[in-house]
C-alpha cells in the first residue's frame, strides 16, 4: 500500500496541471449533480411530510352556497372504508377588495374558523402567534408573500356592516394553499367570527383524509359519491394530486434536467479520464515496465492509477459539494418558506453522500477499464523500446497544392483526421457545451414565452381586466359605460363558470372551469392552438388537457352539465392552458340560458399607442376604488416570476459550469496532445514554422472541432430542449408547447464555442514557445 | 587565411546546460570558421560537444557565451520571426534519428516546409518532385515513412532538408541508425550534394562518413582539438583518406 501511495504521489507531482484541471472537471460536475439531487429530493420528501404532519386532508370539497345537503355529504365519506377521516368547517367566501397598509388588493379569500382543539387540517404558524382573537387573521404563506402581507399587518375588510381591521397574527402553512395559483386562497379566523361579522349563513368546506391515496382510488370514489348524490357535483374541490402536480413539475424537472446534464459531464469526464489514462500509459511505459521487473504486480500498477483518480475525487466531490450549499440553501430556503420545513441540512447531506458515492464508483470503474492494457505491458519490452509500438495509419487528406486551402489550415485539416480520438473528444466538449448553452437559451425563452404569454395562462392579450365582481359600487352599466372611451380598441365581458360539470367517461364527471364571453373572442386574441374560437351558441374551445381527457378533437361534441340544464357543444377549437390543470373550456355567453349571464370581468386592449400606466391612472383617479383593476401582464408575471427566476438562475449556473469545463477540458486535452506531439513540433521549428503558426494548427483544429462539435450540439439542444420542455409541459397541460428559438443567438453559441477553442488553445500552448527544437525532438 | 567565403563563424561560443543546480559546460570558447561549398564534418568522442555544436551554430540551440556569425550577423540575435525566415531559407537539417512527421506521406514530408515559404505551390511541388527523383525516391512519394527503409527515410530527410535550396546542410549523425549498405546510400547522396556546391556540416563519429569531408574538425572536451584538411573525394581515394582520418586521430591520443 505504501508503494502504491508512492507512485501515486510521484504521478501527482509529475503532472500536476492536468490533475489539477481534472480536479477542477470533477468539482464542478459534483457541484451539479449534488444541485440536481438535492432538487429532486425536495420535489418529493418535504411536501408529503408536511402533509402528514399536518394530517391534511386529501380533498376539499367547497360547499359554498349551501345547495348541497352537507350532511349527506358527509355520512356518506363517513360510510366509505377508504376514508381515514371527514371534517367539516364553516366558511365564508369573501371576494373583492381588502385594503393592506393602505392600498387596496383584490382578493378572494375562503374564511374558515380555525378549529382550535381538533387534530385534522392544522396548519403551522411559521410566523406569528398560535392564539387566534376577535378580528385577528392567519393567512398563507403563498397569499402572504404574493401580496407582500407582513405580520401586525392590518387586513381593512368588508364585512356584514362596513369595514373592519383585521389584524394579521400569524403567517402559517396551509399545504393546500402554499404551492401554484390559489383562487381562492384561504385564510383563519376565531371560532365565531364569521357568524359575528361576516355572514348569517356560512357555507361548509368538507375535508376528506384517505388512509391509502391513489388516483385510481380517487377516481372510483368520486365516481361512487356522484352516484350517490344522483348527479354530477358541481361545485369546487381542491385535490391533492393536483397541487403535488403543480408543486413537484418545476422541481422535479429542473431536478431531473439538472442530474442528466450532470450524467453528461460525468461521462466527458469518462471519457476525458480514459484518453488521459491511455496517455499516460504510453507515457510512463518505461516506469511500469521498471516497476514490473521489480516485482510489483499488474493489479499493483493498476491500483496507483485508480488510487490516484480515487484521490482526486475524494476531494474534488466534498469541494464542489460545499460550492453547492449556498445555491441549494437558496433552493431549500424557498421551500422552508412555502413549505414551513426547517431546513435542517439533511437534504444537502444526503445529496452530498450520493454524489460521492456515484463519483467513487464510477471513476473506480472507468481507471480499472482504460488501465487494464497495463497487463499486457512486457517489461523487457517497455524497459527496451521505451514506447508502445505506434500504429500510424495512413490520411485520406493530403497536404497539396491546393490554391485556396492555406498549408497551415491544411495541417490542421491533417492533424484532425489523424487523431481521430483527441478530435473526436474536443469535438465532444464542445458539443456538450453547445448542447448545454443552446438548451439553457431555449429552456429560459420558451419558459418566458409561455409564462409570459397571457394566451397560454388562460388569458388573452388584453391589456388590463376590469371587474366589478363585488359589486359594492358600480353597475355593470355604469362600467360598460367607462368602457366606451376613445383610449379603448375594444373590450369583452367574461363570465366564470364554475359549475359545468363534464362526462369524463361513462362512470366519472368532473367539474371544469370554463368561460363564457360576452363578446368576440377573436378580438381579444383569444388563441387555440389549433382550430378557431367558438362563434355560434353551440360551439366550444377546451384545453388540451380536457380534449386529452375525454379523447374528443375538433368537430366532436361535448356536453356540458351546467346543473338546471345540459347542453351540447361541437368543439371548433383546443387551446393551451395552464389554468385549471389544463382542464378549461370557453364557449359564447349567449349560449348560457339569460338568467344565469353574469359578466364577472371585462378583458380590455387599448387602442396602439395609449400608454397603460396613464390609463390606469386615470381610471383609478376618475372612478376611485370602484372596480378592480388587473394588470394581465404584471399579473401573469407575478405568479410565474419566481419560477422564472428559479429557471434563470440553473440556466446561469449551469452554462457558466459548462463553460468553465469545456474549458479546462480541451485546455488539458490540448495539454495532452502537446506533450504527445512534442517531436513533431520540433521537428515544425527545424525547417522553420514559427511558433505562432504551430499554435494556429492545433487552434485551427480546436476551432474546427469547436464549430462541428457545437453545430451538433446546437442540433441535438434544439430538438432535445424540445422534447424535454414539451415532456414537462404535457405534464401540466400543455401539449402543444411552441419552442422558442432564434437562429441569431445560437450561433452566438457556435461563436461562444469558437472563443473558448481559441482561449483554451492560447493557455494550453504557451509553453511551445518556450521550448527550443533540440529538446522537444530529443524530449 | 584561406580564400573560401566563410558562411559561419563561432568566436568564443559557449554553451552549457543546467543539471540540477548545476551548469554543465560543454562547449568552451569556441573558434571555428565554416567555408561556403565546403563538407565539413564534427569528430569527436562521445560527450566532446559535437551535436550540441551543431545545434548551436545551426541556431536550433541557443548559446551561452560569444557569437555565432551567419553571414555577417550575430544569429543568437535574431527576433523569432528572423529566426524563422533564418531556418527556412538559409539551413537545412537531418537529424540522426531521422525526425520525418510520421503521418505525412514521402512528399508531404518534403514538400510542407517548402510551401511556407513559396506562394508559388505549383514550385515546390516540382522541385519536391526533382529532388525525390534525385533521391531514386519517385516511385515512394505517396508513401508514409513506416512504409519505407531507413536509408530511404533518411534521403527524404535530406531532400527535405533541401526543399528551400538552404546555403548550408547541417546533418547530425545521418548515417548513425542506418546499416552499412544504406548508410553508404546516404553519405553518396551528400557528396554529390556537395559535388554540385552544397555546404554540409556533418557529425559523426564514424571515419568512414568523415572521409567524404574535405574539411574535419576534431572536437574534445568542447574545445576544437585539430582540424585536418583533406583534398575532394573520390570513391578510389577511400581507403588512403581513411588511413589519413585514423593517423590524425591516432596522433591526438583518441
Amino acid at each position: 500500500m505504501r508503494a502504491i501511495l508512492k507512485i501515486c504521489g510521484a504521478a501527482f507531482r509529475k503532472n500536476r496541471i492536468r490533475n489539477l484541471i481534472n480536479l477542477i472537471t470533477f468539482m464542478l460536475a459534483a457541484l451539479i449533480f449534488t444541485v440536481g439531487i438535492a432538487m429532486l429530493s425536495m420535489s418529493q420528501e418535504p411536501f408529503d411530510r408536511t402533509f402528514d404532519k399536518l394530517n391534511t386532508s386529501h380533498k376539499l370539497i367547497y360547499c359554498g352556497d349551501n345547495s348541497y345537503d352537507t350532511d349527506d355529504i358527509a355520512r356518506f365519506w363517513e360510510g366509505r372504508e377508504e376514508v381515514e377521516n371527514v371534517s367539516m368547517l364553516d366558511m365564508f367566501t369573501l371576494q373583492g377588495k381588502v385594503g393592506i397598509n393602505g392600498e387596496t388588493i383584490d382578493t378572494y379569500l375562503v374564511l374558515c374558523e380555525y378549529p382550535k382543539d381538533d387534530d385534522r387540517n392544522r396548519v403551522m404558524v411559521i410566523e406569528g402567534t398560535e392564539e387566534l382573537g376577535e378580528n385577528e387573521i392567519w393567512i398563507s404563506t403563498q397569499f402572504a408573500y404574493d401580496n407582500n402581507i407582513k405580520v401586525g399587518s392590518f387586513l381593512s375588510t368588508p364585512v356584514k356592516n362596513g369595514v373592519e381591521d383585521y389584524k394579521v397574527t400569524a403567517i402559517v402553512v396551509d399545504p393546500h394553499y402554499c404551492v401554484g395559483v390559489n383562487n381562492p386562497s384561504r385564510a383563519w379566523v376565531a371560532k365565531g367570527e364569521l357568524k359575528r361579522n361576516f355572514t348569517d349563513e356560512t357555507g361548509k368546506l368538507i375535508g376528506l383524509r384517505y388512509k391509502q391515496y391513489s388516483d385510481a382510488q380517487e377516481d372510483e370514489l368520486w365516481a361512487a359519491f356522484e352516484q350517490h348524490l344522483g348527479k354530477a357535483y358541481q361545485g369546487i374541490c381542491k385535490d391533492y394530486r393536483t397541487l403535488v402536480k403543480e408543486y413537484r413539475s418545476s422541481y422535479s424537472s429542473i431536478g431531473a434536467v439538472m442530474i442528466t446534464l450532470s450524467a453528461i459531464i460525468i461521462l466527458f469526464c469518462c471519457v476525458i479520464i480514459s484518453y488521459i489514462i491511455s496517455y499516460s500509459i504510453s507515457e510512463d511505459y518505461v516506469t511500469i515496465g521498471v516497476l514490473k521487473s521489480e516485482g510489483f504486480s499488474t493489479g499493483q500498477i493498476i491500483g496507483s492509477y485508480v488510487f490516484q483518480y480515487l484521490i482526486m475525487i475524494w476531494i474534488a466531490v466534498p469541494i464542489g459539494g460545499f460550492l453547492s450549499f449556498g445555491t441549494i440553501k437558496a433552493l431549500s430556503d424557498s421551500i422552508t418558506k412555502t413549505l414551513g420545513v426547517v431546513s435542517d441540512n439533511s437534504m444537502y447531506i444526503g445529496a452530498l453522500a450520493v454524489s460521492f458515492i456515484v463519483f467513487t464508483l464510477i471513476v473506480a470503474l472507468v481507471t480499472m477499464r482504460a488501465s487494464i492494457k497495463i497487463g499486457k505491458i512486457k517489461p523487457s519490452q517497455a524497459i527496451r523500446y521505451g514506447a508502445p509500438a505506434e500504429e500510424v495509419r495512413e490520411c485520406k487528406f493530403k497536404i497539396r497544392d491546393r490554391k485556396y486551402l492555406g498549408t497551415k489550415l491544411q495541417l490542421s485539416i491533417q492533424d484532425l483526421l489523424s487523431k481521430k480520438k483527441h478530435s473526436l473528444i474536443v469535438a465532444f466538449a464542445f458539443l456538450i457545451t453547445g448542447l448545454i448553452l443552446s438548451f439553457a437559451y431555449t429552456t429560459t425563452n420558451t419558459y418566458k414565452e409561455i409564462l409570459f404569454d397571457p394566451g397560454l395562462v388562460g388569458w388573452d392579450e388584453s391589456e388590463f381586466s376590469l371587474s366589478n365582481s363585488h359589486r359594492t359600487s358600480a353597475t355593470d352599466s355604469e362600467l360598460e359605460e367607462i368602457l366606451d372611451k376613445e383610449d379603448i380598441e375594444c373590450w369583452v365581458p367574461i363570465q366564470f363558470i364554475s359549475t359545468g360539470t363534464i362526462k369524463f367517461d361513462d362512470s366519472l364527471t368532473r367539474t371544469v372551469m370554463g368561460y363564457a364571453y360576452g363578446g368576440d373572442m377573436d378580438s381579444v386574441s383569444v388563441k387555440n392552438y389549433v382550430g378557431t374560437n367558438p362563434h355560434e351558441d353551440n360551439e366550444i374551445s377546451v384545453g388540451s388537457r380536457l380534449a386529452h381527457r375525454v379523447g374528443k378533437t375538433i368537430g366532436d361534441t361535448i356536453e356540458v352539465d351546467f346543473g338546471e340544464y345540459k347542453k351540447a357543444f361541437v368543439i371548433t377549437g383546443i387551446f393551451e392552458t395552464l389554468n385549471n390543470d389544463g382542464y378549461l373550456y370557453r364557449i359564447k355567453q349567449t349560449a348560457l340560458e339569460e338568467k344565469d349571464r353574469l359578466n364577472d370581468v371585462y378583458q380590455i386592449v387599448l387602442k396602439e399607442g395609449t400608454d397603460k400606466d396613464t390609463y390606469r391612472k386615470h381610471l383609478v383617479e376618475a372612478y376611485g376604488d370602484a372596480f378592480d383593476i388587473q394588470d394581465n401582464e404584471k399579473f401573469v408575471e407575478k405568479k410565474f416570476g419566481n419560477l422564472m427566476m428559479l429557471i434563470n438562475l440553473i440556466a446561469v449556473l449551469v452554462s457558466f459550469i459548462i463553460t468553465i469545463v469545456c474549458i479546462v477540458s480541451i485546455y488539458n486535452l490540448n495539454n495532452t496532445d502537446i506533450s504527445g506531439s512534442k517531436r513533431i513540433f520540433g521537428i515544425y521549428k527545424t525547417f522553420g514554422m514559427s511558433y505562432r503558426q504551430i499554435r494556429n494548427i492545433i487552434m485551427n483544429k480546436n476551432i474546427l472541432c469547436g464549430v462541428v462539435g457545437a453545430v451538433i450540439g446546437i442540433i441535438v439542444g434544439y430538438f432535445g430542449t424540445g422534447f424535454i420542455i414539451k415532456g414537462i409541459m404535457s405534464g401540466i397541460g400543455l401539449y402543444h408547447v411552441v419552442i422558442t428559438n432564434k437562429v441569431a443567438p445560437l450561433l452566438i453559441v457556435v461563436l461562444i464555442c469558437v472563443l473558448l477553442s481559441i482561449f483554451s488553445t492560447l493557455f494550453s500552448t504557451r509553453k511551445i514557445a518556450q521550448i527550443n527544437p533540440r529538446n522537444l525532438i530529443i524530449d | 587565411m584561406s580564400s573560401k567565403k566563410t558562411i559561419i563563424e563561432c568566436r568564443d561560443m559557449c554553451k552549457s546546460y543546467q543539471t540540477g543546480k548545476e551548469m554543465v559546460p560543454v562547449l568552451n570558447n569556441l573558434n571555428i570558421e565554416i567555408y561556403e561549398g565546403d563538407f565539413t564534418v564534427i569528430m569527436g568522442n562521445s560527450g566532446s560537444g559535437k551535436s550540441t555544436f551543431l545545434y548551436s551554430v545551426s541556431g536550433l540551440d541557443n548559446v551561452t557565451g560569444g557569437k555565432v556569425i551567419y553571414d555577417g550577423k550575430e544569429v543568437q540575435d535574431l527576433k523569432e520571426k528572423q529566426m524563422v525566415e533564418f531556418r527556412r531559407k538559409e539551413i537545412g537539417f537531418v537529424f540522426q534519428a531521422i525526425c520525418l512527421v510520421p503521418n505525412f506521406t514521402v512528399m508531404e514530408n518534403v514538400s510542407v516546409p517548402g510551401f511556407l515559404c513559396e506562394k508559388n505551390k505549383r514550385k515546390v511541388v516540382d522541385r519536391a518532385s526533382r529532388l525525390l527523383e534525385m533521391m531514386e525516391l519517385k516511385s515512394e512519394m505517396k508513401r508514409l515513412p513506416s512504409q519505407i527503409s531507413g536509408g530511404q527515410q533518411q534521403k527524404v530527410a535530406i531532400a527535405r532538408g533541401l526543399i528551400n535550396s538552404p546555403r548550408i546542410l547541417f546533418a547530425d549523425e545521418p548515417t548513425g541508425a542506418l546499416n552499412s549498405k544504406q548508410g553508404e546510400n546516404v553519405l553518396d547522396v551528400m557528396t554529390r550534394l556537395n559535388e554540385q556546391g552544397q555546404s554540409i556540416v556533418m557529425v559523426t563519429h564514424d571515419i568512414k562518413a568523415a572521409c567524404r569531408a574535405n574539411r574535419i574538425l576534431f572536437l574534445r572536451d568542447g574545445v576544437i582539438d585539430g582540424v585536418l584538411e583533406l583534398s575532394l573525394y573520390t570513391p578510389e581515394d577511400e581507403d588512403r583518406r581513411e588511413q589519413e582520418i585514423y593517423e590524425f586521430i591516432k596522433k591526438r591520443g583518441w
